[in-house]
């Protein structure tokens, strides 16, 4: 009987398992993670691959036909727009993403305006391909120093590498995704300051079931689990609004 | 019967020359004699005439490749394969069993297996004789083949091409500078300068002067 | 637990694009080197183009080019043809980013081949393509061999145009290069070392090997 078990769980592994491929957006590194965890938990024959960038990219790769099955975006415009092309099915957003001021020099964060001026470079992503790059050129209008800081901006080809340039150093201060310095990584590195939403337009992150996906069953499985119970929790404790 | 008929860039060239004649090109430097053998063997663009046995290698309409004409070309520089043996340079257009004929005859056999930058100039045109004849061509062109030799060595081989010659029944046609090499190898002359065939009295007078 | 695919994906395109622009370089060497019309000048400059466009705008115009966007790509993949985001992809953006590698080198290499014994084996009867096999390749043996390890070299150190042409896809298309900056992103900073000091012995012997072929050839 054991026998007939096992290989029945070997073979539903076989036939109603997949691998997943998810193109993900750079701040989303270690909150999914957690979530992948959580996930195999529930779907042990799924195996989730994660490629992470910046979102612009992935658009472009995508209208390539890159062979990806889900896309979680750092915002909702590339998915609105792969889906006004007929390239994906109806995004939905599964998560608002938060700015904080991040430094791991000593200086303090709790006056953004101070901190802008006083730094002799600012690590912002790039706002051509990453949504957390438009979230920081707001808010550094939104504190009215953005033509004394535009010359010291380094730009961070997604918003990972925006915050390796504060975390190493190279930067005194960047304006980065708040889900990220929650990581335990990168927690205890630095002092930080959650941007207040006014500043700057709402980071709603929509994901999107690729049309060109080997497997839509599982595509979808991901993608509705997204939006679980279980996986609001997490993004909660990665300091991620949630949409309505 | 080879019938020439061609005009290079330097000056006019006719003749007639039949079965194991041996032609030989006088003339200071710089005057086109190698363009000219150039030329023959199909390295050089010319216009005229050339008919080898009735096989048309240059007119009006054609102008044969090098690699479609029966010649073995002697070059001033030799032009040995430096990646290959004595023996494989000779045999490159031959056998192995023929190439080993002719260095047995200009006795030669011993640098077989050398390697052409090991060899001295002497022997290397030696080689470069060799591999132009093995191939039992229809024209034997060569170009100053005998500058590197000293005059012993030289009058052996002129012998031995004078025998291939005749064994194998090849037209010759060579430059060269130094008129005693001429007058002794030839038995056409063309003088370059005067612009004309001498004959055997002409010539041989000339090189006395 | 270290993981071996990227090395095995950069090898893998590394001595393929090395086979494939063995033989094609050869022929483009052959064709630029010994001909003499104008075009040439034409022609040489555009092979040499990948050298000075910067690898990322290479990559994107052979996505653009390639990918579904492009009736050209398209059509491709109608016929089955898929170029993008797989192995065939990473061997097409090495294959036009280091054709300058190949091809450089061995044009000067050809080119230095006394024009004397190339004739000469045109005057014992022997044609073009023999010519070529016996007499022009072994004299510039250390041109192509030159040339055949700044390929690979190069191919292995690649970035740019594989991130774009290859999508970075674990076990697929990440290749070492890749996975070091994937690394670095992730903070395993451990592993992007393990990776970075791999890749730098392996280029280093390949430079290595060079001087030593340098110094055979000088004897």
């Amino acid at each position: 009987m054991k026998k007939f078990i096992v290989f029945g769980l070997l073979a539903s592994k076989i036939v109603f398992g997949a691998t997943i491929t998810v193109a993900a957006a750079a701040d989303l590194r270690f909150v999914l993670q957690d979530l992948t965890a959580l996930y195999e938990k529930e779907y042990p024959q799924d195996k989730l691959k994660f490629i992470y960038g910046a979102s612009g990219n992935f658009y472009n790769q995508i209208r390539a036909g890159y062979p990806i099955d889900v896309f979680m975006s750092a915002d909702t415009h590339f998915p609105e727009l792969l889906y006004k092309q007929g390239l994906s099915y109806k995004p939905r957003a599964y998560a608002i993403g938060k700015l904080a001021l991040f430094t791991t020099k000593n200086i303090d964060v709790d006056n953004p305006k101070l901190a802008f001026l006083k730094a002799q470079k600012v690590a912002i992503a790039s706002p051509r391909v990453a949504p957390y790059g438009v979230a920081g050129i707001s808010t550094l209008h939104c504190y009215h120093v953005y033509n004394d800081v535009k010359d010291k901006i380094i730009f961070g080809e997604n918003i990972i590498q925006t915050t390796q340039f504060v975390a190493s150093k190279n930067a005194d201060v960047g304006l980065v995704s708040y889900s990220l310095i929650l990581a335990p990584q990168l927690y205890s590195k630095g002092k930080f300051y959650l941007i207040p939403q006014a500043c700057y337009k709402p980071i709603v992150q929509s994901a999107a079931v690729i049309k060109a996906t080997k497997d839509k069953n599982a595509a979808m499985r991901f993608f509705n689990f997204l939006y679980s119970q279980e996986a609001i929790a997490i993004w909660k404790s990665f300091g991620y609004g949630i949409p309505r | 019967m080879m019938e020439i008929r061609i005009e290079t860039k330097f000056f006019k060239f006719e003749i007639n020359l039949s079965k194991s004649q041996i032609l030989g090109i006088v003339g200071p430097s710089g005057i086109g004699k190698t363009t000219t053998l150039r030329a023959i063997a199909g390295l050089e663009e010319a216009k005229g005439k050339i008919v080898v046995d009735g096989e048309v290698w240059l007119d009006k309409n054609l102008s044969l490749a090098p690699q479609k004409r029966s010649i073995g070309f002697v070059f001033q520089d030799f032009a040995l394969f430096p990646n290959m043996s004595v023996l494989d340079n000779v045999a490159y257009a031959s056998s192995k069993e023929h190439a080993l004929e002719i260095l047995k005859a200009f006795n030669i056999e011993h640098l077989k297996d050398k390697r052409p930058n090991k060899l001295s100039g002497g022997e290397r045109q030696r080689v470069a004789i060799a591999r132009a004849i093995a191939r039992a061509p229809k024209v034997l062109l060569m170009d100053e083949p005998f500058s590197a030799l000293d005059r012993k060595t030289k009058h052996f081989i002129q012998d031995k091409i004078l025998e291939f010659s005749k064994m194998y029944k090849f037209y010759t046609i060579f430059v060269a500078h130094d008129l005693t090499d001429v007058v002794r190898l030839s038995d056409l002359v063309f003088s370059v300068e005067d612009q004309k065939l001498l004959s055997k009295e002409e010539f041989e007078e000339y090189s006395l002067m | 637990m270290i993981d071996y695919s990227p090395f095995l994906i950069s090898f893998g395109v590394a001595i393929s694009t090395t086979i494939v622009l063995g033989v094609v370089g050869i022929f483009i060497s052959y064709f630029l080197a010994f001909n003499k019309s104008i075009w040439i000048d034409m022609i040489e400059p555009f092979i040499m183009s990948p050298l000075v466009l910067p690898p990322t705008v290479l990559g994107f115009y052979i996505m653009y080019m390639f990918g579904l966007q492009s009736p050209f790509g398209r059509f491709l993949n109608n016929i089955g043809i898929h170029l993008l985001f797989n192995f065939n992809g990473l061997l097409l953006g090495s294959i036009i980013y280091s054709l300058p590698f190949a091809v450089s080198p061995v044009v000067s290499g050809f080119r230095s081949v006394p024009k004397s014994i190339i004739e000469a084996s045109y005057t014992l009867g022997k044609s073009k393509f023999y010519t070529l096999l016996k007499v022009i390749i072994p004299n510039a043996k250390y041109s192509i061999i030159s040339a055949l390890v700044l390929v690979f070299s190069h191919t292995i150190g690649e970035f740019g145009v594989v991130l774009m042409v290859g999508g970075d896809i674990p076990g697929k298309t990440r290749t070492a290069s890749i996975a070091i900056f994937d690394y670095v992103q992730e903070l395993n900073y451990k592993q992007a070392n393990i990776t970075a000091l791999i890749l730098f012995a392996i280029a280093m012997s390949t430079l290595i090997f060079l001087q030593i072929l340098k110094r055979f050839q000088e004897r």
